[in-house]
């Protein structure tokens, strides 16, 4: 069975073997989601792969923590956690403010419209400016493929509350989008 | 929203995805995983070994615990008082002192006046002194009868008489120390484990049990307490964390101080409460509609809702170095 075949929690358990291989394939496929679910979370590329980096690290440095059932899961919530974290501890500028800046240049200006609109810049910038709750169900669901339920559990809340916020999303998204749709 | 416009955000999105970690950071992780993999092997060695060390002394000491408890609880559960050290004294083993075989008056007289018990805590002293005198009286001849029993009353009076002072300083020393002992056990248990029977003994006043547990003093600190635990729930404001989806405690960030609100269930992270406490068992409350809040201490208050404790809070100070 080759390691495309193989289920995630298998391959990380065959890495805890030794099997650098097992790493590998694991390694491939996480790298850019999880990579992208940063950037799309409000991160930087330099903060993004700081907290990319940190987030393996407790990959392969505290399998312990893993408890086995859902490595998707899991990781997703490794890199939350230190997304969440970095931005408590960034004392430079508050979420808040980096999201109003975000809003602002969502907003079509009158060079972009003269210059004609490019939605996936457009589409980057709106994903930025939802809402964080929303942001990360959206991202969690569109980048992630986690479903609603595990999203739910990941977030401790319940499942209602997950289907009513991307919903929310969903339709921010088609405001903000509309001239791209 | 339709379904059109649902499936064209997703594919505008899935347009976006273009950007990826450098080849830098990739190798960075894979040297990092490829080492930790090495080092996996013989990873299991070092906590092995300490765990069979561990082990073998924590063996080690519950036995000589084990041992020395039993002799003392023995002791306790026979006599515990001065008049019983009597009954001890006469229902302990003895040692009989042997009649010369080839016995003349005076051998049997000397042997008479002989105590015929003697306490189990002097035995190895005391019966090897009384065996010399015995060696000796059988020696004894006729005139010298009368020396030698004054002699022999003598030593046997002192000895007697030693023998039972140390007795009773051995066994209140004993008793003492496993009072200490059983206090002390009970001690931690009520901490612990306090029952509702025990709330209710009159004879102890109720106790306020509540430990706040080591608490984090740094931002970092705080937040390695919540790492790794399932179902926590972080946002910029602070971090829940759940025991399956029951609440057990919640941080909240604030100005300055972290509030800490422990719910049943925060034992899992130390958190040590008395969840049967009463607001009568405290002081300084204030009552609202809905609850009921009393100042435990300095730091912590309990609140209470229709009489049982809801949740415990306190605060922590934030040390955070600003950058």
């Amino acid at each position: 069975m080759t390691s495309t075949q193989l289920t995630d929690e298998s391959l990380y358990a065959a890495y805890q073997g030794g099997d650098k291989a097992a790493f590998d394939g694991l390694y491939a496929r996480y790298r850019q989601p999880l990579y992208l679910f940063l950037l799309r979370r409000g991160h930087d590329e330099t903060a993004a792969e700081d907290i990319f980096h940190d987030g393996w690290m407790k990959v392969i440095h505290q399998p312990d923590k893993f408890d086995g059932s859902h490595f998707r899961g899991w990781i997703y919530q490794v890199m939350r956690n230190l997304s969440i974290d970095y931005f408590r501890k960034s004392t430079l500028r508050s979420v808040e403010q980096l999201d109003q800046e975000r809003t602002e240049s969502v907003q079509p200006s009158v060079e972009r419209q003269q210059e004609g609109i490019d939605c996936l810049d457009l589409m980057k910038n709106s994903v930025a400016a939802l809402p964080m709750e929303q942001r990360d169900v959206f991202l969690l669901k569109e980048e992630a493929g986690l479903s609603l339920l595990q999203i739910a559990e990941l977030m401790a809340v319940g499942k209602e509350t997950i289907k009513s916020r991307i919903r929310y999303a969903m339709k921010q998204l088609k405001q903000m989008l509309a001239e791209c749709l | 929203m339709n379904k059109n416009d649902h499936y064209a955000i997703k594919a505008l999105y899935q347009q976006t995805r273009t950007e990826q970690p450098s080849a830098e950071l990739d190798r960075r992780i894979q040297h990092a995983a490829y080492k930790a993999a090495t080092k996996d092997k013989s990873r299991w060695i070092w906590p092995l070994s300490t765990a069979a060390i561990f082990m073998l002394s924590l063996n080690v000491v519950l036995n000589l615990y084990d041992v020395e408890q039993s002799s003392v609880e023995d002791l306790i559960e026979e006599k515990s008082s001065a008049k019983e050290l009597k009954q001890i004294q006469r229902m302990a083993p003895v040692a009989v002192m042997k009649k010369p075989q080839q016995s003349s008056q005076a051998t049997i007289s000397s042997a008479e006046s002989i105590p015929e018990t003697i306490s189990p805590f002097a035995e190895r002293e005391h019966s090897k002194m009384e065996i010399d005198v015995v060696r000796d009286s059988q020696m004894i001849q006729p005139d010298q009868l009368g020396n030698q029993l004054n002699i022999v009353s003598d030593l046997e009076l002192k000895t007697k008489k030693r023998t039972e002072k140390q007795q009773r300083q051995i066994l209140q020393s004993r008793m003492s120390l496993a009072r200490e002992k059983e206090q002390r056990n009970m001690g931690m248990s009520q901490l612990q484990n306090l029952k509702p029977s025990m709330m209710d003994s009159a004879s102890e006043p109720p106790k306020k049990t509540l430990m706040t547990p080591e608490l984090p003093e740094t931002l970092q600190q705080l937040l390695d307490l919540a790492e790794g635990l399932t179902g926590e729930q972080r946002s910029e404001e602070g971090i829940r964390i759940y025991a399956g989806k029951r609440l057990i405690l919640s941080l909240t960030r604030h100005e300055g101080h972290v509030l800490f609100i422990a719910y049943q269930g925060s034992e899992e992270l130390g958190v040590q409460v008395d969840w049967l406490m009463e607001p009568n068992n405290a002081t300084e409350c204030e009552s609202t509609a809905q609850y009921i809040q009393c100042q435990l201490n300095s730091r912590v208050s309990a609140r209470f809702i229709q009489q049982k404790l809801e949740s415990v809070r306190w605060q922590q100070p934030i040390k955070e170095k600003n950058k």
